[in-house]
């Protein structure tokens, strides 16, 4: 995957041309689609100003093809011949594009460098491409990245922090010399759009009070009315320049109507009050001797404009520190991309460790017999710690690695070493005419989906060597949510329908699923053909404090995008405000870093994938917060009747997991679908029979209405349909009845995390 | 060495840390290093506030007998009164002025010898001491009048000019040093009057002579005209800006004079 950055800008074209393939905010999302359907973009977005026209895009494939198609869509889109604009286009790729990106969102790229307009342009433009789907995993954490390089140049360096205009100018000028402008007045001689404009700023900075002295009193008054000031005479502004600190003068007089000696007389009156004179009038209305006099201070519009023209000059040095700070960041970035390929490697480093932990420790407690429960938990607790001890050089040294090109190799080694890739003797058996030969995977361009999807493709490709197995990543179309809100798609999300078409259609042959993303019922003829074995289906607190759930303070934050997580927590800790949580991990760990929340809720799956599982804080247990239906697993979704693709993820499935997940599944549907409700399942296998806990809440989390089954692994949805049913019977209908005010039914059953 | 010595240099490594990280933070325009500056002053305060701990237990006197000695009080009374000035102001841009002086001054003592002077009996009292100490602590106000009137003027010229360059950004605005220029010195003024009332009182005590006429008197007296004058100017005919600053800085200049370049004239002798 390529990061790429075609486009032109103030620097390569003239205004004329960057006019004529000007898009405006509004009209965005069309040529956004354009180039999504035109072109094998991945990912794309598109920043229009008036400075610039740039699209960012993360592409499989040749660069050439993937320019090329952004070169027609604009040229089409607007309507300008090719020839025109191809020799003024620059083209960007890896560490050059997100430099260039990281530019442009600092302001070091833009016309006037350090204009804080930029940041919130791009800004607009990623949130109108993350809307239409076109983003995903690369060009959301780029561009997180590049707002986060943003805020740190405009913290660091001067590069924002002078004036660039000539009110701005005057107004920082009024600061240098007064300090405070709060409680100053003001006084404007004549009237002109220039004087009115630093007449706001000064206002917006604190300044009081406004008089307006103007040849015609009409007009004077007229203009102290818009400003709620004070009116006055013409004549009498010579006296009101007793009181007034800043006084701004406009009037079209042909010669000075202030001279040296009236000043010096004024500045005699004021107790030599220091006072600051704009004169913006051409010709001049203040004689510039009056700077002459002690306490006065002049500046005329050539003045002002100098000093605009010196602010840009020290914005330029400031702008060379800035480069630096992004040049380091570059470096930060490219490291961290490259590091992503081997987190799958970590993380199935890990369980297979901890499998093996996990087994020994049983048997051995098994043997030791009667122990207290302080001496099974320091047993635990030393093989925890042999675990981590063992595998924290092997992962720093990966970590460390995988920042340079050796990367994939040792990654390579370390999986053969540990054999981490399934062996391929599950093929045996299969008959050669039912061998599939290429496995097409759909899955969902986040961090997590194609982790996710990249762990399945290993293992099906240790299965089937022979075997072309490719992702698709999916584009969602575009065209079908324009009118419809983002939530409302038939209450599935966008990207489980376009997968889902993409699948009935042939263009794919399974998607990869977060089997608690999975609504309960499935399109006709789709079926859910292998689940993997579950992983850690817990929920985790990761606090900032380090505190756990018990020790946060009351009214603490408490950030969680599900329901059912809400009102758990919400029984035990009615004191905690909870706040909605959206986005995919990265960004959820980072708002609770950037301090807007006390602690998180999240899936333990997710944030171990991620390698973050040191973040943790505590681990709740199905006590304290029950999973929710499919939690921990992954689903394999295909065509009914795809029996080579059936046969070649069955080497993926785990049949315990799959007949437990059978039964949360007939669970959840007995009580209503899906709709975003609390409620909460998790089976286990016990011997031959499963063990399976459910629960549905009120909201507030005051009602709980739980409740436990066992029975045979043979009928699972038998099982979990009576242990909805028992529920229904002991209150929870009239939870559901009061939640559900609309009736659904096919929908997500928990947010998508 | 003594253990007062020891905190005295320790003293003056937080000071010329203090210094480094103020122009720093000027320099770079960023909060950490404006703390650290913060940090390390208060530092450098601290010991050297054992230090005088450690010489007056040493003595038995206040340590303001000998050049070093009284160098070294108006250092400390110099970063005392800036540290309370930046927590007031929040303002650590004067600092880069200050602790540069607040150096000089720690410095110079510490080139002085330091061996314990015999006074003899004439020199002792509680009178004289505090015809010192007051004299002192008006003298490190007037520091800071000194300081944030250089700083007017270079503002001033600076917005005078009407082509500010980078020092103009960096530098408070005049009203700020105007305020903490007038506060200072109607903190000092005061002090200084009565150092002077006690030290001719302690003159005449001593030596039977009301006016000493010659010597770092005649100094003191000067310079006490200079700020009594600048007082009145600003109080009664509305003085202030650059003039004012000018008037601070001249009359700071006599101060030193007095302080040291008397002293020195006369072989290092205080009193």
């Amino acid at each position: 995957m390529e990061i790429l950055v075609v486009g032109l800008s103030h620097k390569t074209a003239p205004i004329e041309l960057r006019e004529r393939l000007y898009v405006a905010e509004a009209d965005l999302p069309k040529p956004l689609e354009m180039l999504g359907e035109s072109t094998d973009l991945v990912e794309r977005m598109l920043v229009a100003t008036c400075n610039r026209v740039e699209v960012y895009a993360a592409a499989d494939g040749a660069v050439q093809k993937a320019v090329e198609g952004i070169t027609d869509c604009l040229a089409t889109y607007r309507n300008v011949p090719k020839a025109d604009f191809l020799d003024k286009l620059y083209t960007y790729t890896a560490g050059e594009a997100v430099r260039h990106v990281f530019r442009v969102a600092s302001s070091l790229d833009s016309m006037v460098v350090g204009e804080p307009q930029i940041l919130g342009q791009v800004k607009t433009a990623y949130s109108i491409a993350q809307a239409r789907e076109a983003t995903g995993m690369i060009l959301t954490n780029l561009m997180e990245q590049a707002f986060h390089v943003a805020k740190r140049v405009r913290s660091e360096t001067g590069i924002a922090t002078s004036a660039v205009s000539v009110s701005s100018a005057a107004v920082e000028l009024a600061r240098k010399i007064f300090g405070d402008l709060a409680g100053r007045s003001v006084l404007i001689i004549g009237a002109g759009e220039m004087a009115e404009l630093a007449l706001r700023h000064l206002l917006d900075d604190g300044v009081r009070s406004v008089l307006v002295a103007n040849r015609s009193y009409d007009r004077a008054v007229a203009l102290a009315q818009q400003f709620h000031g004070r009116a006055v005479t013409f004549e009498a502004f010579r006296q009101e320049m007793v009181s007034a600190d800043i006084v701004i003068s406009s009037t079209a007089a042909p010669h000075v109507i202030l001279k040296k000696e009236d000043m010096q007389a004024i500045i005699q009156q004021r107790r030599h009050r220091p006072i600051f004179l704009i004169d913006i009038a051409h010709p001049r209305d203040i004689d510039p001797a009056c700077n002459e006099v002690d306490n006065v201070y002049l500046y005329d519009i050539d003045d002002l404009q100098a000093v605009v023209a010196s602010n840009l000059q020290e914005r330029a040095g400031e702008a060379e520190r800035a480069e630096a700070i992004i040049e380091r960041e570059v470096g930060v970035y490219l490291n961290w991309l490259r590091s992503l390929d081997v987190v799958p490697t970590i993380v199935s480093l890990r369980e297979r460790v901890e499998e093996i932990r996990d087994a020994e420790l049983q048997k051995a407690m098994g043997r030791l017999g009667d122990l207290t429960p302080e001496q099974r938990e320091a047993i635990a607790a030393m093989s925890r710690a042999m675990v981590n001890k063992i595998l924290h050089q092997p992962m720093t040294e990966l970590k460390r690695r995988a920042a340079h090109q050796e990367g994939p190799r040792y990654t390579t080694v370390l999986r053969r070493l540990f054999g981490l890739d399934p062996s391929p003797d599950i093929r045996r058996g299969t008959g050669a005419s039912a061998t599939p030969k290429v496995l097409r995977i759909g899955t969902r361009a986040s961090v997590l989906a194609l982790w996710q999807a990249k762990h399945v493709a290993a293992r099906l490709q240790a299965a089937w060597p022979d075997a072309n197995v490719s992702f698709v990543a999916m584009k969602t179309a575009g065209d079908k949510i324009q009118q419809v809100a983002l939530s409302q798609v038939g209450g599935k999300a966008l990207w489980v329908q376009s997968m889902e078409e993409a699948l009935l259609d042939g263009r794919i042959d399974l998607i990869v699923h977060s089997m608690k993303d999975v609504p309960t019922d499935l399109p006709h003829g789709l079926t859910i053909a292998a689940v993997t074995e579950r992983e850690d289906p817990r929920d985790v607190l990761i606090s900032r404090s380090g505190l756990t759930l018990a020790e946060l303070p009351p009214g603490a934050a408490l950030g969680t995008s599900s329901l059912r997580r809400q009102a758990q927590i919400l029984h035990r800790r009615p004191d905690l405000r909870m706040v909605v949580l959206r986005g995919n991990v990265h960004t959820r760990v980072r708002k609770l870093d950037a301090g807007e929340l006390d602690a998180i809720i999240v899936a333990a799956a997710g944030i171990k994938r991620l390698g973050l599982s040191e973040r943790i804080t505590e681990y709740f247990s199905p006590d304290v917060c029950l999973p929710a239906i499919g939690q921990g697993v992954l689903g394999i979704e295909i065509r009914a009747e795809d029996s080579v693709t059936a046969r070649a993820v069955a080497v993926l499935d785990h049949r315990e997991t799959h007949r437990v997940i059978l039964a949360e599944r007939a669970f959840l549907r007995r009580l209503g679908g899906g709709c975003q409700v609390p409620v909460a399942a998790h089976g286990q296998v016990e011997g031959d029979s499963i063990r399976l806990k459910g629960l549905v809440a009120s909201l507030d989390g005051k009602t709980i209405i739980e409740g436990e089954v066992a029975g045979p692994m043979t009928d699972p949805e038998a099982l979990g349909a009576s242990l909805a049913d028992h529920l229904l019977e002991h209150g929870a209908a009239p939870i559901l009845e009061e939640l559900f005010g609309r009736p659904t039914s096919g929908g997500p059953h928990e947010a998508y995390d | 060495m003594a253990i007062d010595q020891f905190f005295f240099y320790l003293a003056l490594l937080g000071y010329l840390l203090g210094t480094l990280h103020y122009l720093l933070h000027i320099a770079s325009r960023r909060l950490s290093i404006g703390r650290a500056a913060t940090y390390a002053t208060l530092a450098g305060f601290g010991a050297h506030t054992l230090s005088h701990i450690f010489r007056i237990y040493a003595l038995r006197r206040p340590p303001l007998g000998s050049l070093y000695e009284s160098l070294s009080f108006f250092a400390w009374a110099i970063v005392l009164i800036y540290l309370i000035t930046e927590f007031r102001y929040g303002n650590r841009v004067i600092g880069a002025f200050v602790l540069p002086m607040v150096v000089l001054a720690g410095s110079a003592a510490a080139a002085l010898p330091r061996r314990i002077a015999e006074l003899g009996p004439t020199l002792q009292g509680v009178g004289l001491w505090i015809h010192v100490a007051l004299a002192i602590f008006g003298n490190a106000a007037f520091a800071l009048t000194f300081c944030t009137g250089l700083m007017y003027i270079l503002q001033e010229r600076q917005l005078k000019s009407r082509h500010p360059g980078k020092m103009h950004f960096r530098l408070p605005s005049l009203e700020l040093l105007d305020d903490v220029g007038v506060k200072s010195l109607l903190f000092g003024f005061p002090l200084l009057t009565l150092a002077l009332i006690t030290g001719s009182i302690w003159a005449e005590y001593t030596r039977g002579s009301f006016l000493p006429l010659y010597g770092r008197e005649t100094w003191s007296i000067l310079s006490w005209l200079i700020y009594a004058g600048l007082l009145y100017a600003r109080l009664s005919a509305g003085w202030r800006g650059r003039k004012a600053a000018i008037l601070a800085i001249i009359g700071f200049c006599l101060v030193l004079f007095t302080l040291i370049g008397v002293s020195l004239l006369r072989g290092g002798r205080v009193l």
